[in-house]
């Protein structure tokens, strides 16, 4: 698989781009576009502005989200900023404040 | 190109001046001036040449120190210890070779990528 | 979760800093700066257009930049690599093409060299920003909700109490314009060139 793993320890800052997924276990700080998923793991942390096909969120996440076809906030994640995403699932114990926005 | 035997700086030999020629030389003691060879030079594990050199390949083992001009190929081995400028097509390393100073090869880089500043 | 290497996928790019005490493999392209306490692999294809400071770094694609690296320098056979080294090792495959000032003697003043330029940077102020999106809200029947969701900071907070019965709001404006990021510019600055100051050793 070729896809991009952003490990626990490391702290990106700046802008991510892809045509492939991106799982990120660590920081990341800036703004990400990335044709196809987006997974913030448990005990990430992302600080950006996010572009996805689905965005699936494990760890925390703050910033604006554009999910072309679906987010999802699992258990014990934390999210703060606004949705956009035709498909929108926000698990039990799962954290977030900001908008929501379905209309894709 | 390597028509007889080839040159021999044995080690308790010093050479101060020019060395040119076409045949193969090997430097087993010192060489101080300039080296102008059509062929290859060797710099032994107990060779010591401070001096420009213009040959078509090098391999050191020793030390050297000068400017470095191969028209085929420079190998720094594991025991070279090498100050000054190396120019050639090819470029071969080995780990524990100390080098310092500038390299000098052609870099193709990919289209979009310039050289200039990181 | 933390034992999954970190890599930088074929048709990914990073634009910025990434900083870490892991491995890292680039397959892609990172233009900026690289500080890993690891060994940062570029490979075949790969472009790192950054200065870099890592212990380790082993390459087969493309650098260009300053590299400092506390331990080692590969340059493999299909290396492209432009700019200074400063490693204790340095090895060269036969192949490598490689234009720049080598030096294996002072890696703490290259190192320095190298973050002096950064500081210099990040006074200018080229630094990520992520501006607030404006507050807007819709949402539509296919919503699934569960558990603590507290809505919102923004004024829009109405539409998301009627979310199972309203209609997609309209004119929702596109995204936030995107934060700019930090491009680096600056000249491979001089190291000092220590071999100038050596003497070859006599016998």
């Amino acid at each position: 698989m070729g896809n991009t793993v952003i490990g626990s320890s490391i702290v990106i800052d700046g802008e991510i781009t892809g045509e492939e997924s991106l799982t990120i276990l660590g920081t990341v700080k800036g703004k990400i576009s990335v044709a196809q998923n987006l997974a913030v793991e448990a005990g990430a942390t992302v600080e950006a502005d996010v572009e996805a096909q689905t965005v699936t969120v494990s760890g925390r996440l703050t910033g604006n989200v554009v999910a072309r076809e679906r987010l999802e906030l699992k258990p014990e994640s934390k999210m703060v900023g606004d949705a956009k995403s035709p498909r929108i699932v926000i698990a039990d114990g799962a954290g977030f404040k900001g908008n929501v926005d379905m209309d894709v | 190109m390597a028509s007889d035997e080839p040159c021999l700086i044995a080690s308790k030999s010093a050479v101060r001046g020019q060395i040119s020629g076409k045949q193969d030389l090997v430097v087993e003691g010192r060489v101080e001036g300039r080296i102008g060879l059509e062929s290859h030079l060797t710099i032994e594990e107990s060779g010591s040449v401070e001096a420009d050199m213009d040959v078509s390949q090098v391999t050191v083992k020793g030390e050297a120190r000068g400017d470095m001009v191969a028209a085929r190929s420079a190998v720094l081995h594991a025991t070279a210890r090498v100050a000054g400028k190396i120019r050639a097509p090819q470029i071969v390393i080995e780990d524990g070779a100390k080098f310092s100073g500038t390299i000098e090869m052609e870099v193709e880089l990919p289209a979009g990528i310039k050289a200039g500043g990181a | 979760m933390a034992d999954k290497e970190t890599v930088i996928g074929l048709e990914t790019r990073i634009s910025g800093e990434v900083r870490g005490e892991e491995d890292l493999v680039v397959r892609g392209r990172i233009d900026g700066r690289v500080q890993i306490t690891q060994t940062l692999t570029v490979e075949k294809g790969a472009t790192v257009q950054a200065e870099v400071d890592v212990r380790h770094l082993v390459v087969s694609g493309t650098v260009v930049g300053a590299v400092v690296a506390s331990e080692s320098v590969k340059l493999t056979s299909t290396a492209r690599v432009v700019g200074d080294l400063a490693a204790p090792r340095v090895m060269m495959e036969a192949g490598a093409a490689y234009r720049g000032r080598v030096d294996m003697g002072d890696i703490a003043a290259a190192r320095a060299a190298v973050s002096s330029r950064a500081v210099q940077r990040s006074a200018t102020g080229e630094k990520a920003a992520i501006r607030p999106a404006p507050p807007r809200m819709a949402m539509a029947a296919k919503a699934v909700i569960a558990g603590k969701v507290s809505v919102p900071v923004a004024p829009a907070t109405p539409a998301v109490r009627q979310a199972t019965s309203v209609a997609p709001a309209t004119g929702a404006p596109g995204p936030a314009s995107p934060p700019a990021f930090p491009r680096v510019a600056g000249a491979m600055g001089a190291m000092a060139p220590a071999w100038a100051k050596k003497k070859i050793r006599r016998r």
